[in-house]
């Protein structure tokens, strides 16, 4: 490589000074100190462009679903005006991930980059990124992507918009396998309800609180009966929580009122039962 | 029932805030008058109609009054406020759907909430883009979770001048009975926005306001938004480290 022909250099140089030795642990050295800055300044970023309109996404067609750890995240290139709109100027962000679980698509279980754009402009929904920079990432966090592969790198199935990630409160899970042909959606809401690695009670009872809505929009009823499943166990905190989000899905969803447990509505002047014609059936 | 006692039934019901306009007016910024007036007056001719509509279902379908349920006003039920060092403020602020009656939306009659801005004053060049079908980057609005709630991010993301704006709200693509007929909005559903198909209803905002009595709360048309890097305002509140919200209503939560 360039930076290791010396020879010019060398040739000016009374050899009395180096012996090869010498030369070889200089080169290497050299070679341990620049070559990470070169491979790190010439990488190009890659050719992706935003896409030029929302599609929903439909996490059954999801080629890729990966669950990470947060490492860091840069701004690639400057802001450039949207193919979907002149006025929103987009930027193209990477954020370094660190691979704990794969649940969909053939990657090995390492650090990946993970591609992104966002609109400067955008409100309203919640956006990826992190605190401060429009989202509410922070470094460390655990989160489950729904990713595609394009130009070689993976990217996030939408743009801006953080609903392309699930964060995971209950922790880590290193030790978690799926049973044999496990659904994606079970397997995210196992994610996201079991307590993972150094998870205490208080931390799976807020994963239970902030999640159990988000994961019963992948499946409702095995959302269900993992909250009894939780619930049984009389574990302190998280077993109440449980048995609270299930008062509130029995609101929400009243063919899941009157269940054996007696779970029911703590609100019911604010979500009546509809008439039997219009309760939903129970999946 | 929730709410019953300070909801504006026939559209009698002070839903313009002056107080904002003054407010905005001390800041150098002039309010524009027209968007708030005719979305006031659609407001107006259209909730008396929701009201007799509701009755004639619930009179003819005793068995099943509450069948078709229509959009009626946002309730502030969360609000917080972030400024991480460094970075520009977010607010992030939680509403409830609710329908005449004062019940959440429920689930299984599915509804979209769009928002339009109106710049007022400031950098144009901060204007956030509204979540509505005409950002063809976004879903076109809300759909509120299974509980009846979304919530609104306010930013400006990155480090850009203050803007002053109105924001508005209207529910639409949820289902009615074959003879609900009411009016089109302007610049919403008379074929402004193509995506938006059937009726469409303007919200009013139950939010903070301390002019007014219901335990300082009221029910309005719009609310004013004021983005900076340091704090988000709404309405006519200085920079609000902890952000007022609404009392909890009777039966909300």
């Amino acid at each position: 490589m360039m930076f290791l022909d010396t020879s010019d250099t060398d040739r000016r140089r009374p050899e009395t000074h180096r012996s090869p030795a010498t030369v070889l642990l200089k080169a290497a050295t050299l070679a341990l100190v620049v070559l990470p800055i070169l491979v790190t300044s010439c990488q190009q970023p890659p050719h992706l462009v935003e896409y030029a309109r929302y599609a929903p996404m439909n996490v059954d067609t999801v080629p890729v679903v990966i669950v990470g750890k947060i490492i860091d995240q840069i701004d690639i290139g400057p802001p450039h005006p949207a193919r979907f709109d002149r006025e929103q100027p987009m930027q193209l962000r990477r954020v370094n991930v660190r691979i704990e679980n794969v649940l969909r698509g053939d990657i090995q279980p390492k650090t990946v980059s993970v591609y992104y754009f966002i609109s400067l402009r955008a409100g309203g929904h919640l956006l990826m990124g992190m605190s401060g920079h429009g989202g509410h990432w922070h470094v460390g966090d655990h989160l489950i992507w729904f990713l595609r592969w394009d130009s070689g790198v993976l990217r996030t199935m939408l743009d801006t918009w953080a609903q392309t990630t699930v964060t995971v409160l209950s922790g880590s899970h290193p030790n978690y396998r799926p049973v044999a042909n496990e659904s994606l959606a079970h397997q995210i809401i196992d994610i996201m309800l079991d307590p993972g690695k150094q998870c205490d009670s208080d931390q799976w009872a807020l994963a239970i609180l902030d999640s159990s809505m988000r994961a019963s929009s992948f499946d409702l009823p095995y959302t269900v009966a993992k909250l009894r499943q939780i619930a049984m166990t009389f574990r302190p905190v998280a077993s109440e929580a449980a048995l609270g989000e299930l008062q509130a899905f029995s609101c929400f969803w009243p063919q899941y009122r009157a269940e054996p447990q007696g779970v029911g509505c703590p609100w019911p002047q604010l979500y009546p039962e509809p008439p039997a014609e219009l309760r939903p059936n129970a999946r | 029932m929730a709410h019953q006692t300070d909801i504006p039934q026939d559209g009698s019901t002070n839903l313009s805030d002056s107080a904002l306009n003054n407010f905005l007016a001390s800041a150098g910024q002039t309010p524009p008058n027209g968007p708030t007036q005719s979305w006031e007056k659609v407001l107006k001719q259209i909730a008396p109609l929701l009201f007799i509509a509701r009755s004639v279902w619930a009179n003819q379908n005793p068995q099943n009054p509450y069948a078709y349920p229509y959009p009626y006003l946002v309730d502030l039920v969360g609000d917080t406020e972030t400024t991480p060092t460094g970075n520009v403020a977010e607010r992030d602020r939680t509403y409830l759907l609710e329908d005449t009656y004062g019940h959440a939306w429920v689930p299984y009659n599915p509804v979209t909430i769009s928002e339009k801005f109106v710049y007022v004053g400031g950098s144009q060049s901060s204007m956030p883009s509204p979540n509505n079908p005409t950002n063809p980057n976004s879903d076109g609005g809300w759909t509120p979770d299974a509980s009846g709630q979304f919530t609104d991010y306010y930013s400006l993301q990155t480090f850009k001048p203050p803007v002053w704006y109105l924001q508005f709200y209207w529910a639409w693509g949820f289902k009615t009975p074959s003879f609900f007929q009411i009016p089109t909005i302007p610049g919403v559903n008379d074929g402004s926005i193509p995506q938006i198909a059937g009726p469409a209803i303007p919200l009013m905002i139950k939010t903070k306001n301390p002019a007014t009595a219901f335990q300082n709360c009221g029910d309005f048309s719009t609310q004013g938004l004021y983005l900076s890097q340091s704090y988000v305002a709404v309405n006519r509140e200085a920079d609000p480290a902890s952000p007022p919200g609404c009392p909890a209503q009777l039966g909300s939560y």
